[in-house]
């Protein structure tokens, strides 16, 4: 799926957030977006998954205005790892994964065998198998961000959102998850905070400061040891691999 | 725990409160066999003439006029206040919500404070502290959701906050009422109304309370999923398909709207909706498609055993049915909740 962000302002309450931004994701593509603390990164996912409206501007899946789209059809399409998921009841991991199913049930048809199938290998997928009757808010919050991924993966989707998904996970499982994001072929923007892991997975990346475009294009280009100090004010080196894979190290120093 | 078990624990329920509902028959003033009930409720169910007609024998008039109508309806008010309990909870999203969190219950009171105190109505309706009390109700909920929709979305915590604030101005007119009418045995009548009882039970009003309750809890448990969207949260329902802000309404409306009708023909029965959620949770879990039938059949149970212990306690006195739902109920509450260290899922 095509993913197309057309001149979209963003305000929250009356503050400009998101500044008359363009930028395509291609289909298949990994796109990061990275930026300091309040660069907009979140208030643009938000709008994309349709939580916060655009004062001006569209966004556009595979060249239709997703306005015109009911929610139900825009979770047919898009699925979300958020940053929050604390939930104020006790579900059952296997009650959370299996609402990925719900934009594509009628209001009366019930969860079917297959469901349940799909739920139980999403599980497996992410590294929990077997957790299906444990309750969500036992589990730590690396856990219970592989279980919201599980849901996201049950939910069946062209196009991935991620949040900050590496937040709470320890080095393995941010590994893992971003391997899994990557071999799952959908479409995906992902705010990504570990310069590194961007590095690491990213097709390309999007730099955001001030709800601007600070510049777009593959890690290769992006990293430079100028474009982190004029963006998040820190000195550091960058390191490139025989194998062309990028380092980032930063010094303690303060510019 | 899997489906079929959940099915068959809601199965056995069912199965405990019709037998429940039939032995509750046999406790009264009057001493009546087994048999005499059996053959009496079969009779009536058979015969072809109204329930109320005239020269059906001293048995058939204390089963089907006094006995039957009022274990009805505390079956029906005990179903129907759990439903609301469980669908409050998850309309504003917090555990500690009941069927008359959002200003339901200082309506009603207000409204049978008014009736009671001013004498409004007395002349029209037969219950006209009911009808008050339903107008009451309804009023300061519609006022709370109209309150809430200024100002742009419906949020959890503004309807509690909105539930809350018109909850005092009811509150404060009625003790403006009480204050300067000065009446000791209107108050008297007011107290025993809010303490709530099934006594007033009837013919008339049943069937209009049990089709507004059945119908209002077939909804729910029809909407289970998008109840289960709702605990959530708001964001997470729209990644999913489902805006909450617009089933948020339309629900607290019918839930209202039930409770409006049970308040008219029970007054208050406070602790069912509230209680009785929280131990089918234990039971059963959180998904609200068990969770909303086990409720309805708990709270239905419960409350036809409390009218019996009320009415079988002490000796030609009703006590009120308030009073012995929240003596007994809540240490049983408090047992099972430190006992399964069950802490509302936080």
């Amino acid at each position: 799926m095509e993913i197309k962000i057309d001149n979209l302002d963003v305000s929250l309450g009356n503050k400009k957030i998101i500044n008359a931004l363009n930028f395509i994701v291609n289909p298949g593509e990994l796109l990061g977006i990275i930026g300091p603390n309040g660069s907009g990164k979140s208030t643009l996912l938000k709008t994309i998954y349709r939580v916060l409206k655009p004062d001006n501007g569209a966004i556009f899946f595979d060249g239709i205005n997703i306005k015109e789209r009911s929610y139900r059809e825009t979770a047919r399409q898009i699925s979300v790892v958020a940053q929050h998921n604390d939930f104020s009841f006790d579900f059952t991991v296997e009650n959370v994964v299996i609402m990925g199913r719900a934009p594509h049930k009628s209001i009366l048809e019930r969860n079917s065998r297959e469901d349940y199938l799909m739920a139980a290998d999403a599980l497996k997928r992410v590294g929990l198998d077997g957790y299906e009757d444990r309750h969500f808010n036992t589990l730590s919050g690396g856990e219970r961000q592989r279980v919201i991924l599980a849901r996201a993966l049950v939910q069946n989707t062209d196009a991935l959102i991620l949040d900050e998904p590496t937040n709470h996970l320890d080095i393995k499982y941010q590994l893992q998850l971003m391997s899994l994001v990557k071999s799952t072929k959908c479409t995906t923007i992902a705010a990504i905070h570990d310069l590194n892991i961007a590095a690491m997975y990213c097709d390309r990346i999007v730099v955001l400061k001030d709800g601007r475009i600070k510049g777009i294009g593959t890690p290769e280009n992006i990293f430079t040891s100028e474009m982190i100090k004029d963006i998040y004010g820190v000195k550091a080196e960058i390191f490139r691999t025989d194998k062309g894979e990028i380092h980032i190290f930063f010094s303690s120093a303060r510019i | 725990m899997n489906c079929n078990k959940k099915y068959i624990l809601i199965f056995i329920l069912a199965m405990v409160l019709v037998v429940e509902l039939f032995l509750s028959l046999l406790l009264g003033s009057v001493d009546l066999s087994l048999q005499d009930i059996w053959q009496t409720v079969i009779n009536g169910i058979i015969s072809d003439k109204s329930v109320d007609a005239p020269g059906q024998g001293p048995l058939h008039d204390i089963i089907w006029i006094l006995r039957i109508p009022r274990v009805l309806l505390a079956c029906i008010a005990g179903a129907g206040l759990a439903v609301c309990g469980v669908v409050m909870q998850a309309i504003i999203k917090n555990p500690l919500a009941d069927p008359y969190i959002m200003g339901i219950s200082s309506g009603a009171s207000l409204g049978a404070t008014v009736a009671i105190l001013l004498g409004l109505g007395s002349g029209v309706f037969s219950n006209f502290i009911g009808v008050a009390a339903f107008l009451g109700a309804l009023g300061v909920s519609v006022l709370v959701l109209l309150l809430a929709n200024i100002g742009g979305g419906v949020n959890a915590v503004k309807l509690l906050l909105i539930g809350m604030a018109l909850s005092m101005v009811c509150s404060a007119l009625s003790s403006f009422v009480v204050y300067f009418a000065q009446d000791k045995d209107g108050i008297q009548t007011i107290t025993f109304w809010l303490m709530g009882s099934f006594a007033g039970a009837d013919w008339l009003s049943l069937p209009v309370v049990s089709a507004i309750i059945i119908c209002g809890i077939l909804f729910f448990v029809i909407q289970n999923r998008v109840l289960d969207m709702m605990l959530f949260g708001d964001e997470t329902a729209i990644t999913l398909g489902i805006d909450i802000r617009k089933y948020r309404q339309i629900y607290m409306l019918i839930s209202s709207l039930m409770v409006g009708f049970i308040v008219y023909s029970a007054g208050m029965i406070g602790f069912v909706g509230l209680l009785v959620p929280h131990v089918a949770r234990i039971a059963i879990g959180t998904e609200h498609r068990f969770l909303l039938p086990m409720s309805g059949l708990m709270g239905a149970i419960l409350l036809v055993l409390a009218d019996v212990v009320c009415r079988s306690l002490i000796e030609h006195t009703e006590i009120p049915v308030g009073i012995i739902i929240s003596l007994i109920g809540a240490p049983c509450f408090v047992y099972m909740i430190i006992r399964k260290a069950y802490g509302f899922g936080r």
